[in-house]
């Protein structure tokens, strides 16, 4: 196995609307043990796949993802990462005053594709409304090349994406989220409180059929200032190809 | 003259169905497959999910196999098991005197809301594929994998519910009995005829 140097830089920045996760914002025992765990994991070279017992989440190296409550976790959330244009921003800095939008995506996953058109439209439309948005390409481009940041920077141009498109080095910041499929997508408020997690409606490929807007139901909501009516979805997407 | 026999469409699987096809009494252990036509990692470890079921069904394995794929990529979804099978040597070539050997997992291409879908199978489940779950002769859900899956982890989840391996059925390390599930409710069937 190959070790991965981590050129991630973490800032502290205590006034972001996105705040550090504390003991209160999430149960104490997951992300502690993570933080143990994980490290451990990936220098034993420890196969991402393996079998868990009952439950997909339950397999050590991806927890469950963030709960609704709960706020976006410390450091994952200071993380800078390097986006299209060059410059480099974390989740706390992309934040904005009616609520931040985290969108963990990619390029060559055909549901990403899928619904790329309908996410570029509600960043753009949104962040215009102030939500803060900030979409995360976690993959490892070794998998796929299409995951790259030069087609990156070129589905950007092409979507004619006005948010950030960044890159996770490490995926550390979507192991932190608990995020596992392209693209997931998770919604907080103004307090940074997670009001909705999951898909973006229930039809990638044709919008004309879809029946169930969930995150722009949520994003209206949030904009408002009132929560949800739907918190939470599923969307069959493909796996995160998480960097080792 | 021989040539290569077609599978059957796949028919369209709601959850009730599925699960019925899980659940459904005979087997000691059951293969619970999620992928795509679409999906570069299903593709790849097609081979090794259906040789383990080629060289265990006999033993009492059962293979239930969703795909996500939409409707109108039918076709495609079974191209594509279609191939692997005949790889596999699950589908054998139809000659003049001799019958192919039908490909007996319980197929379906999925007729189902997403999120009812995947939680339905497990809410732990995020819905990336591919995924497999492994069931017992009962229909609990005992073992999840993320990921292509390998003939070899098949191998060793489900070694136990053929006997192969002791059962733990004791108490674990902590001393703590083994836990038993409740059964689920069954479901009505609302899926159409095969």
């Amino acid at each position: 196995m190959t070790t991965t140097t981590t050129t991630t830089t973490i800032v502290t920045t205590a006034s972001m609307a996105i705040a550090a996760n504390t003991a209160t914002a999430r149960p104490v025992a997951r992300p502690a043990a993570r933080a143990l765990v994980l490290p451990v994991a990936l220098a034993l070279g420890v196969a991402f796949s393996s079998w868990s017992s009952g439950t997909a989440h339950a397999d050590g190296n991806v927890g469950a993802p963030l709960a609704i409550g709960t706020k976006a976790p410390s450091p994952a959330n200071q993380v800078k990462m390097k986006s299209v244009d060059g410059k480099v921003l974390s989740i706390a800095e992309a934040a904005g005053k009616a609520g931040t939008l985290v969108v963990f995506t990619c390029n060559h996953c055909p549901f990403a594709k899928g619904w790329e058109q309908r996410i570029a439209e509600l960043a753009n439309g949104y962040s215009k409304k102030g939500v803060g948005v900030i979409l995360i390409n976690a993959n490892d481009p070794t998998k796929y090349e299409e995951d790259g940041y030069l087609e990156m920077q070129a589905r950007s141009r092409k979507l004619a994406l006005t948010v950030p498109y960044v890159v996770d080095e490490t995926s550390q910041v979507a192991r932190a989220f608990g995020a596992t499929v392209t693209p997931e997508a998770f919604l907080f408020d103004k307090s940074g409180k997670l009001v909705y997690h999951g898909a973006v409606d229930d039809n990638h490929r044709e919008p004309a059929k879809v029946q169930k807007r969930y995150l722009h139901d949520a994003l209206d909501a949030v904009v408002a200032g009132k929560d949800p009516t739907i918190t939470e979805s599923k969307g069959i997407g493909c796996g995160i190809k998480f960097r080792s | 003259m021989a040539h290569e026999p077609e599978l059957p469409r796949l028919r369209p699987g709601s959850l009730p169905s599925i699960l019925a096809a899980v659940r459904n009494p005979g087997a000691k252990a059951v293969l619970l497959n999620v992928w795509a036509s679409w999906c570069e990692p299903c593709l790849e470890e097609l081979p090794e999910l259906l040789s383990f079921y080629r060289d265990h069904r006999q033993q009492g394995l059962r293979l239930v196999m969703v795909s996500a794929d939409d409707m109108d990529q039918e076709p495609e979804a079974r191209r594509a098991l279609q191939a692997a099978a005949l790889s596999a040597g699950l589908v054998g070539t139809a000659t003049a005197t001799a019958t192919p050997t039908l490909f007996d997992a319980v197929v379906f291409i999925k007729d189902e809301d997403d999120t009812a879908f995947v939680n339905g199978l497990d809410p732990g489940w995020s819905g990336a594929l591919p995924v497999t779950f492994v069931y017992d002769r009962l229909g609990e859900r005992q073992r999840v994998w993320r990921g292509p899956v390998t003939y070899a982890a098949l191998k060793e989840a489900t070694g136990e519910l053929f006997g192969l391996t002791a059962p733990k059925t004791g108490p674990d390390s902590k001393g703590r009995a083994p836990r038993v599930s409740p059964r689920p409710k069954p479901q009505p069937d609302r899926s159409p005829p095969p």
